[in-house]
């Protein structure tokens, strides 16, 4: 029996605090932490048996060790925004406690993209003898897993990867993102880095396309894009060439999406208005609506996977290894959408994981360092079943 | 007495009216141009060949332009700021017995709906004052309406059909830019289309009516049926038309952006909470957009802007087209500012020259198209705008709606 400190009170943390409740064989308590408490309360209503809520400043290393303290955690998971990690870290290390997260560290006023600075903390957490779990929502994440695993049973050797991501879901909106807006925009519109025949390749965003088929869903057309699990898979994936990452947009979203960047509104430099600095992004964000208030008129099905190519037994191999998620479904279950719940599941599994002792080695990790057999049992019990298809 | 000339208002039309009136000496004595930003004022005051004065003014109320028409003494207000400040310069003009001119109707900022009701209000209080208001005098309102009145006098027996067509075929080479004022733009072409036939007004979605117009000079272009302003004053003054229609061209790109906007809410009106203060998103849309006194500078390409009247004339049915087309580059080169402002100054200049001149002398609120267009037409090429009537033209009324949901009001 152990105790969890979720961080983060949007559609993730949400989802995390059903998962963590559906498992109080395990978590004995379970608390949820965010900037603003209103979230976590009506977070809380939703959940059966007890669930503590807390105010913190998760910007502030001190002020999230207090809560650690405060609430005796034994493991961290932190779902709020990407700017947080590096102080939320430090406050898992300096109370000598597990940490998870579900996405890359980022700065908010410049793209990092860069993991140094959350794999700078290895070694201190191997001293505190605890283990970080570095992005396991889906993807990056689970699909980290699916890579580790087919190395592990399916390839002798890999040659490609090609991470796909479609949500063929509709909400009644004419243009919402699938999570907070502000970093969904950004991911989108950065320059795309993609591993090549075997080197790191930058190209302008929205402009290198391809059609795959989505099963349960059919054809859809993709775009390159940057993504952190092209980072690391490239460097833990041996001998891999090609490492791309690509998520599928509808021609509607696009649209938006161009007229939005060509007037500055993505863009994450103050203007003057007023006498005050507006950020663009953020103030569209004002104006979209609240992912997680769309999660019951979401419908339809995602469909996230890995397209791995390589050598098994001296001959070519091809496979697809992926989950199919339907919205409706996990509102029914949880009260979310299905791109909250595939990025939420996969943390509490983690967390179980590495509070069961299966992935116990002190140290920080991604996903794909990881024994992929524990996860891959029991990822379809923490809802997101997978399957293989041989091509 | 000199006639003295009271200027309000330091955009770009603001920029142009005050270039045309210090380039006619003879008609205009000493100009005073005045805005919230004395800075603006100052920029322009800098590009004259003559010295101006210049003074800082809130617009929107009445008793600070009454102070600064008291100690600067002009004849005449020309006033090109916004539409919102219409009323308070009427009410200052009233007080001090000055002549008032404008190029907009006046609007409200929480409502985006203009009607001519409270400007025609003053009619009786001008006539008894002994004082003239000249309302809309730019190109669209302005021009239009004297072409209106002039062919009625001239060209025709009887007008049945008027379509104003409003063409502007520069490009700036920005992903998105309003003409004017971003947030009267805005307002303008989100709001339905709406239009006067029969006696009655019938409206439309916005932007659901088409039609493809061959603008002289310019080539066949889309316009936009679009409810404008002096639609109002014609449909009263020119009680015996048939169809009153007025529309505008704007390129597919232009469409989609403005879709995304008000798709997004980036056209509302009403404040949203931005870190615990208010903003409006139309407001911080135009802060984000680039200004359009900036972009003016890269406008190629021209601007037509006419009036396409069908009716008869010695018992044949007749069909014309006038126009008065203009050239963004040599507008900047003459006075620093595009087409659209050029076009929309000019004819305020003009409007001044008919009263300050003595030709539109009659007291009361008056729409152009009630005075006398003989002068005012004779005037407008010297002051840079040569206008043109062609014959003969294609049929207007092949329009199309992208959408079945126009209706009676």
């Amino acid at each position: 029996m152990a105790n969890v400190l979720i961080i983060g009170a949007g559609g993730v943390g949400h989802v995390v605090a059903h998962k963590c409740a559906q498992h109080r064989d395990l978590f004995h308590t379970i608390c949820l932490a965010s900037r603003t408490i209103e979230k976590c309360r009506a977070i809380a209503k939703g959940i059966g048996g007890p669930l503590q809520i807390e105010a913190v400043d998760a910007d502030r290393s001190d002020a999230v060790s207090a809560l650690i303290r405060r609430c005796d955690a034994d493991v961290l998971i932190n779902v709020a925004t990407p700017y947080q990690n590096l102080a939320v870290m430090e406050a898992c290390v300096q109370t000598g406690i597990h940490y998870v997260d579900t996405s890359l560290d980022d700065e908010r006023d410049w793209v990092k993209y860069d993991y140094s600075d959350q794999w700078a903390f290895h070694p201190r957490f191997q001293k505190a003898g605890t283990t970080g779990v570095l992005s396991i929502g889906f993807d990056p994440g689970v699909v980290n897993v699916y890579c580790a695993w087919a190395q592990k049973h399916l390839f002798d050797q890999i040659d490609t990867i090609d991470m796909i991501d479609c949500n063929a879901g509709n909400t009644n909106r004419k243009f919402a993102t699938n999570f907070d807006p502000e970093t969904n925009l950004r991911e989108i519109l950065a320059d795309v880095i993609a591993y090549e025949d075997g080197a790191f390749r930058t190209s302008p965003a929205l402009e290198t396309r391809r059609t795959f088929h989505f099963p349960g869903i059919g054809a859809r057309e993709t775009y390159l894009m940057t993504h952190e699990e092209v980072l690391t898979v490239a460097r833990f994936i041996p001998g891999v060439r090609n490492v791309r990452f690509w998520m599928a947009f509808n021609d509607e979203y696009l649209r938006h999406l161009r007229v939005l960047r060509d007037i500055g509104l993505t863009s994450i430099e103050p203007v003057l208005h007023e006498g005050h600095p507006v950020v663009p992004i953020k103030f569209l964000k004002c104006l979209l609506p609240n992912p997680a208030d769309l999660a019951s008129e979401s419908q339809g099905i995602t469909c996230i996977g890995c397209l791995i190519e390589g050598r098994k037994d001296d001959r070519p191999r091809k496979v697809f290894v992926y989950n199919n998620c339907r919205h409706e479904d996990c509102f029914r279950e949880v009260g979310s959408q299905a791109i909250s719940y595939t990025t939420g599941a996969p943390a509490v599994l983690a967390a179980r994981l590495v509070l069961s002792g299966a992935w116990s080695e002190p140290g920080v990790y991604n996903p794909e360092q990881l024994d992929p057999d524990p996860f891959m049992e029991e990822i379809g019990n923490m809802g997101l079943p997978w399957k293989v298809n041989e091509l | 007495m000199s006639n003295r000339v009271l200027i309000i208002g330091a955009g770009g039309v603001g920029r142009v009216v005050t270039h045309k009136c210090t380039q006619a000496p003879g008609t205009f004595g000493a100009v005073c141009l005045a805005s919230r930003s004395r800075e603006k004022c100052e920029t322009i005051a800098q590009s004259l060949n003559v010295p101006i004065r210049t003074a800082q003014v809130n617009a929107e109320s009445a008793p600070e332009v009454v102070r600064l028409i008291r100690d600067f003494e002009p004849v005449l207000v020309v006033h090109v700021a916004l539409p919102y400040q219409n009323l308070a310069i009427m009410e200052a003009c009233l007080e001090t017995g000055v002549h008032y001119l404008d190029t907009a109707n006046y609007e409200s900022r929480e409502l985006a709906h203009f009607e001519y009701r409270q400007q025609w209000d003053y009619h009786e209080r001008y006539r008894r004052r002994g004082i003239t208001a000249l309302l809309g005098s730019g190109f669209d309102p302005g021009v239009t309406n004297v072409f209106c009145a002039w062919a009625r006098k001239e060209l025709f027996d009887r007008i049945d059909q008027i379509d104003i067509l409003d063409c502007n075929d520069g490009d700036h080479g920005l992903p998105f830019a309003t003409n004017f004022n971003v947030e009267i733009n805005l307002r303008e072409i989100t709001a339905p289309g709406r239009w006067w036939e029969q006696g009655q007004w019938h409206t439309c979605d916005p932007l659901s009516r088409e039609l493809t117009f061959e603008f002289p000079g310019i080539g066949p272009r889309k316009a936009y049926l679009t409810y404008h302003e002096e639609l109002e004053s014609l449909s009263r003054h020119f009680p015996e038309v048939q169809r009153l229609r007025f529309w505008m061209t704007f390129s597919d790109s232009y469409r989609n952006a403005l879709d995304v906007l008000q798709n997004v809410g980036l056209t509302r009106i009403d404040p949203v909470d931005y870190e615990g203060r208010p903003v409006v998103p139309v407001q911080f849309l135009k802060s984000l957009l680039p200004d359009p006194v900036a972009v003016s500078e890269r406008y190629q390409g021209k601007t037509s802007i006419g009036c396409l009247i069908a009716g008869e004339a010695k018992g044949r049915q007749k069909r014309v087209f006038i126009h008065a087309p203009c050239d963004h580059q040599a507008s900047f080169r003459e006075v620093g500012m595009n087409a659209v402002a050029y076009t929309a100054g000019v004819p305020a200049a003009t409007g001044a020259k008919m009263i300050l001149d003595g030709k539109w002398s009659s007291p009361g609120v008056f729409n152009l198209e009630e005075l006398d267009p003989e002068p005012f037409l004779a005037a407008l090429p010297e002051f840079g705008l040569p206008w043109k009537v062609q014959e003969t033209v294609s049929d207007a009324s092949a329009e199309r709606t992208s959408q079945p949901a126009a209706g009676k009001e």
